[in-house]
């Protein structure tokens, strides 16, 4: 059974799901153009500190690409572009793959691994655009290994306790219930969030049981939210518009795997 | 299962990149280094690098010169700690040397593993009305050669102003602070700062976001604030907050801010911050500092901040409230460029760097930081030995 969307069949991925994800790419796409663009990421630092370009060029390869990214992140709201999805795949994985290069910011020697499912969504998904679908189970459940190892890795991540992470629980208890929450306090519950992510990332390999996808996504919308709650301006926005992937994927995964045990059961 | 070996493997293909620390060949006495912490007008730490392990290592110091072969000290201090460093294989020593008469030259020898060093010489800090300067600066990683300069630039400002008592690093020491082989080179060019007369640069610090493996920092500078890095270094009528933005900023760390700016808002004249990622960058996005600390900042009347972490030299308007104030604003500083390859800033879209008397351009350098009971200047010398601007600061009204 295909869905057709843009002409272009996607195999076990529904329509309404296949939408949700196309929102979500398209935000992960518009955030990464804006950071890309405002910001810079490792791959400019890189550029410029390791290769010993200049300033200049190697910021101006961002912003270039940053500008395809935001083109793009427009472009994938009305319909799909493939060569959009490689570009967004290949830059999430460039940014990853550098930051361990350039080894700036906390655990991100695991960043490869933590923002596996940033660049596997697009790169997959693009991939399942073409003609040739027969390795479509195949690569949806590398889609689905993606996700878990994310929520693996932000599991070991919270586990080290991330100081980003217990920020985010601080002022989340002081904006949302006027709850000075204690430093320590955060940390134990960063340990509960951390075994949780990490035996349901385990989970997911092994089992794919809806009841862990249906977490994953809730959990993905609060994990977004929490950097909304903490940056209350464009910075908070662009922070959760990148992970928006971490919710969508979930769900459309979730659907994929219904539709795929009918039509096995048919068959 | 043949799923769960792939998956394995793909794991750790991620592994690859988390690189193999260089270890080092060591030689003798080294890296000797004078640290302040909190309290530097009455303590001062000496510390080296030594091969192997002697717990009955002893500094010798006195405050009267020593002369001749054979010096004698009236003074000696036993180790305080010896702990092997966590990479390289090479032996940690510190000693505090208490109870120091403040702005007092202070001549010290080092006898360790059957090694005797030089005689090198600090001068405690001062805790009265005395006029003194200090450096700051931070980013020392990535370019060897630049540092060095940085550093001969240090060197001579320190050998033609002995009113210059330590150096306060903003963070960013070396690239991976996770390697010995880039702290050891990062050692040996902090050492060469001293004077004709073995004169050496106290350092006082903060750790940047390279420094995330802390193990190595902890135990080059003796851990200071209790390995958490952040403290107060009080000189004279002057507090230093040294703080830490590569741990939670919106916990124990900012709460620790608040009772120590309360307490000092009464006790200092001047107050100081100094820490790595910038709350008003002139290069990337602001840090947490901007939302958990610079309003404490403003609460208290801080006179100045010390930013680093952005490759580039800053100065902003005095800003409060997320907004321009001439007469209550408080105006950061930075962005580091102790000899790391500096950035070219756009500051068109930043407000705070796009005013009368702000600016952000690229040129390494150390900023100099007079303190007089009633005045304090702030100077930029460039690696040419040019002075870049002067600021000069009033004491503030603290009642509002």
């Amino acid at each position: 059974m295909h869905y057709f969307v843009n002409r272009y069949a996607i195999p076990f991925f529904p329509k309404k799901e296949i939408l949700i994800l196309r929102f979500a790419i398209a935000m992960q796409c518009l955030a990464l153009g804006l950071i890309t663009f405002k910001w810079g990421t490792s791959i400019g630092s890189f550029l410029f500190l390791k290769l010993d370009l200049s300033d200049e060029f190697s910021f101006g390869i961002e912003r270039f690409f940053g500008v395809a990214l935001i083109f793009f992140g427009f472009l994938s709201s009305i319909k799909w572009s493939q060569i959009g999805l490689y570009i967004l795949g290949a830059w999430a994985f460039l940014t990853a793959f550098f930051a361990i290069i350039m080894d700036e910011t906390f655990h991100s020697e695991f960043s490869l691994l933590e923002e596996s499912a940033r660049y596997l969504t697009p790169i997959v998904l693009a991939l399942l655009m073409t003609k040739h679908t027969r390795l479509a189970n195949r690569l949806i459940t590398f889609l689905s290994w993606g996700l878990a190892t994310t929520f693996i890795f932000h599991g070991i991540s919270a586990l080290a306790y991330n100081p980003q992470f217990i920020d985010y629980l601080i002022t989340a208890s002081q904006t949302l219930i006027k709850f000075e929450l204690a430093e320590s306090q955060a940390k134990n519950i960063l340990i509960a969030i951390g075994i949780l992510d990490i035996f349901l990332g385990i989970g997911l390999i092994f089992f794919k049981k809806p009841i862990i996808l249906k977490y994953m996504a809730f959990w993905g919308i609060i994990t977004c939210l929490a950097r909304i709650i903490y940056s209350p301006n464009m910075i908070g926005i662009e922070q959760a518009f990148l992970r928006s992937v971490h919710w969508a994927l979930p769900l459309v995964l979730l659907h994929s795997f219904k539709h795929k045990e009918r039509i096995d059961e048919k068959v | 299962m043949k799923k769960f070996k792939h998956y394995l493997v793909l794991c750790s293909l991620n592994f690859f990149w988390i690189g193999a620390t260089l270890f080092a060949d060591s030689d003798g006495l080294k890296h000797i280094r004078v640290i302040w912490q909190e309290n530097p007008a009455q303590e001062s730490i000496i510390s080296w690098t030594l091969e192997d392990y002697d717990e009955k290592s002893v500094v010798y110091y006195d405050d009267i010169a020593p002369d001749g072969n054979q010096p004698n000290f009236r003074y000696h201090s036993l180790v305080t700690s010896v702990k092997k460093y966590s990479k390289g294989g090479e032996y940690s020593y510190h000693t505090v040397l208490k109870n120091l008469i403040p702005n007092t030259t202070y001549y010290f020898m080092i006898e360790s593993g059957q090694q005797k060093s030089s005689v090198f010489n600090f001068v405690s800090a001062p805790n009265d009305d005395q006029s003194f300067k200090l450096l700051f600066g931070g980013d020392s990683r990535s370019d060897r050669d630049d540092r060095q300069k940085m550093n001969a630039r240090m060197k001579e400002l320190l050998q033609v102003d002995p009113s210059i008592y330590a150096l306060v690093h903003g963070g960013d020491y070396v690239s991976n602070g996770g390697s010995w082989s880039q702290w050891e080179e990062w050692l040996e060019d902090h050492q060469a700062i001293v004077t004709r007369e073995n004169r050496l640069l106290p350092i006082i610090a903060a750790r940047g976001n390279h420094e995330k493996d802390a193990r190595l920092f902890n135990e080059i500078f003796f851990s200071p604030g209790q390995g958490n890095v952040y403290y107060t270094t009080r000189i004279g009528h002057l507090a230093i907050v040294n703080l830490n933005t590569e741990i939670s900023m919106n916990g124990d760390q900012r709460q620790w801010l608040d009772r120590t700016l309360q307490e000092l808002s009464t006790s200092a004249s001047w107050i100081v911050a100094n820490y790595h990622r910038a709350a008003w960058p002139a290069v990337k996005s602001p840090s947490g500092a901007l939302q958990h600390w610079v309003p404490l900042f403003e609460k208290y009347l801080v006179d100045l901040v010390f930013e680093s972490d952005g490759h580039a030299l800053k100065k902003t308007v005095p800003i409060r409230n997320k907004a321009q104030d001439d007469i209550n604003g408080i105006i950061y500083v930075g962005e580091g460029g102790l000899g790391v390859k500096q950035r070219k800033p756009s500051n068109k879209d930043k407000w705070y760097l796009n005013a009368q008397g702000a600016y952000a351009i690229s040129a390494h350098h150390v900023q100099l930081l007079t303190v007089h009971p009633n005045e304090m200047q702030y100077e930029v010398v460039l690696m040419n030995g040019q002075t870049h601007e002067k600021t000069v600061f009033y004491p503030r009204d603290r009642n509002l």
